[in-house]
């Protein structure tokens, strides 16, 4: 019997646990469909605010070796109303989850009801970007304000809503329990962790933002420790996102408590063949392991 | 459709280099030379990101790479960051990152090439590595006037030992015929009969050369540009709809297959907030 890779996540069917993470590619319809053909069993869109940002200036990006990339891209996007005029009419045979950020609750609650119109599977609420002074870090960095935000776009609709968690806090079982207690039908963690490259030649930080946000292979141990512990709190189903390169990286994600797992910055190194890398990594795992499905392996290391 | 490959990590990361030799042609452009292995072995059509510090990082096509540590690039100062690079001075320095991309792909027993404005300066690498295969490569150059056509007397020489078949044209004909170089090629691919198209320019002109192309049913590489920010395919903001390849990964040299697919090419481009926009 060849294992199920099929999953639930709140009302999301998907025909397996890879999603493409935020930021990455989502711009255009044609992008999320070739991330899609590419493997991924849905697709999460670029953030998307009410009006257009052109975003920092280059550069923009920083790799660090096979292990890490700084981004700060500063929420380039067209504005919700343009990205709505985009997509609007386009017709998609996977699910996709809408990334939405605001400066304010009413903010994230008004983008998404602008969304509605394209019947989207769910929303990833971006708290967290913690390159965007005055947006994403303040909010997603007092249990308050993501109280807020949450139960505002819960109230626009009944559609799915992820609370995407920043690391950079003291505490990350606090601000996701107040996206628990405000509705949220699960958790996304963990966004970048907030980083800077200075070059000893140029002998001044790279990125034009000065700082950024650290992704890829060196922020997986703590994704894996967020989600280990969000797990042990909460009944909600929670999505895994940081360093996921591998079907090794996905199952360890997995066994800490992560439902879904999404993969961005490994597209770098990879490619986009990365999604069905891991896909067959994971299947040979669960016949060599004895696994029918993913709900077995779900949460399994905390027994 | 999945040509977002693997590729070389070391590559990626930020070098800080000195300028070792900067030649002016007039005010307006510059080739700015610099050591960098990476670069110097970059395939024709290949890219930098180069990063004038403290500034701005953009592409640039390597106009210059001696296969061993030498290596170039060829700005036209028209905004702010190219203006600071052409600007700048032997033993300051200057930030790279790759090279990026899929360049051309020499092919085929006579080609043509086609250039428009500062696109000369990609194809100029692809031009000798044609003369070093052994080929006799056509190269139409088209720029507004005569001082822009920057590389004239470097070709004119080559095109004295029998080396290339140049054809200069300007807006204003102050130099060869005054005619757009995409109405040049029309005119030649009458005259002679070549196998392979390869072009860099505005992106109008690259349009007229591909149905050029398509109805004489030769071979095309063209390199496009688009707004560049990661360079190493994540952010999306250089994709070309409806297949969802990347200028920047992909590209930027595309051919007839990939084009075709493509409802974007020769009208469509994104600004820096990903708003699509006619060209």
């Amino acid at each position: 019997m060849s294992p199920v890779l099929a999953t639930k996540l709140a009302s999301i069917e998907m025909d397996n646990p890879l999603m493409l993470a935020s930021g990455v590619l989502g711009i255009s319809p044609s992008t999320l469909r070739r991330a899609a053909s590419s493997g991924a069993g849905a697709v999460v869109t670029k953030s998307v605010g009410l009006h257009p940002r052109d975003g920092y200036s280059n550069p923009s990006i920083y790799i660090i070796g096979s292990y890490g990339l700084i981004n700060a891209m500063g929420l380039p996007n067209p504005g919700v109303e343009e990205f709505v005029r985009e997509f609007r009419g386009q017709r998609f045979a996977f699910p996709i989850v809408y990334s939405i950020y605001g400066s304010s609750p009413r903010e994230y609650g008004e983008v998404a009801e602008k969304l509605l119109e394209l019947n989207p599977s769910g929303f990833e609420l971006n708290l967290s970007c913690p390159h965007v002074r005055e947006v994403g870090a303040l909010i997603g960095q007092d249990p308050e304000m993501v109280s807020k935000v949450v139960g505002q776009v819960k109230r626009s609709s009944n559609v799915p809503v992820f609370a995407k968690i920043t690391p950079n806090v003291s505490d990350v079982i606090e601000i996701a329990g107040a996206a628990v207690n405000a509705g949220a039908d699960g958790i996304v963690a963990i966004n970048t962790v907030k980083a800077m490259y200075i070059d000893v030649d140029a002998m001044v930080p790279v990125l034009a933002n000065r700082s950024g946000g650290l992704s890829g292979p060196a922020i997986k141990p703590i994704g894996l420790n967020a989600v280990y512990d969000l797990y042990e709190s909460f009944k909600v189903p929670i999505v895994g996102v940081g360093g996921v390169q591998s079907w090794k990286d996905a199952i360890e994600y997995f066994l800490a408590g992560a439902s879904a797992v999404q993969v961005g910055s490994a597209i770098v190194w990879k490619g986009l063949e990365v999604f069905q890398d891991i896909l067959l990594g994971i299947r040979k795992y669960m016949i060599e392991k004895r696994f029918s499905c993913l709900e077995e392996i779900v949460g399994r290391s905390h027994r | 459709m999945n040509r977002l490959k693997a590729f070389d990590e070391l590559a990626n990361e930020v070098r800080v280099e000195k300028v070792v030799k900067v030649t002016k042609f007039g005010d307006q452009f510059s080739t700015i030379m610099f050591r960098d292995e990476y670069a110097a072995c970059a395939a024709p059509g290949q890219y930098l990101m180069v990063w004038c510090i403290g500034e701005d990082e953009i592409p640039l096509s390597i106009s210059h790479a001696d296969r061993r540590s030498s290596c170039g690039v060829t700005v036209r100062g028209v905004g702010e960051t190219t203006r600071k690079l052409c600007a700048i001075r032997v033993g300051e320095s200057l930030g790279v990152r790759g090279p990026f991309g899929k360049g051309y792909r020499v092919r085929g027993a006579s080609p043509i090439l086609a250039a428009g404005g500062i696109g000369v300066a990609g194809l100029r690498l692809l031009m000798y590595e044609m003369i070093s295969r052994g080929m006799a490569p056509t190269f139409v150059v088209g720029s507004r006037t005569a001082s822009e056509n920057i590389f004239h007397r470097e070709f004119v020489d080559l095109q004295n030992r029998g080396l290339i078949t140049y054809v200069p044209v300007t807006d204003d004909g102050s130099l060869g015929q005054r005619c757009l170089a995409s109405q040049m090629v029309e005119k030649l691919v009458h005259e002679r009969s070549f196998d392979q198209l390869y072009g860099c320019g505005p992106e109008k002109m690259l349009y007229a050369l591909f149905q050029i192309a398509v109805r004489e049913g030769f071979g095309i590489q063209l390199s496009l540009e688009r707004f560049i920010k990661c360079a190493v395919g994540v952010c999306g903001q250089c994709a070309l709809d409806e297949s969802g390849l990347l200028v920047c990964r992909d590209g930027p040299v595309f051919g007839k297959r990939e084009l075709l697919a493509s409802s974007d090419f020769g009208r469509f481009t994104r600004m820096a907030s990903g708003k699509k926009v006619p060209i």
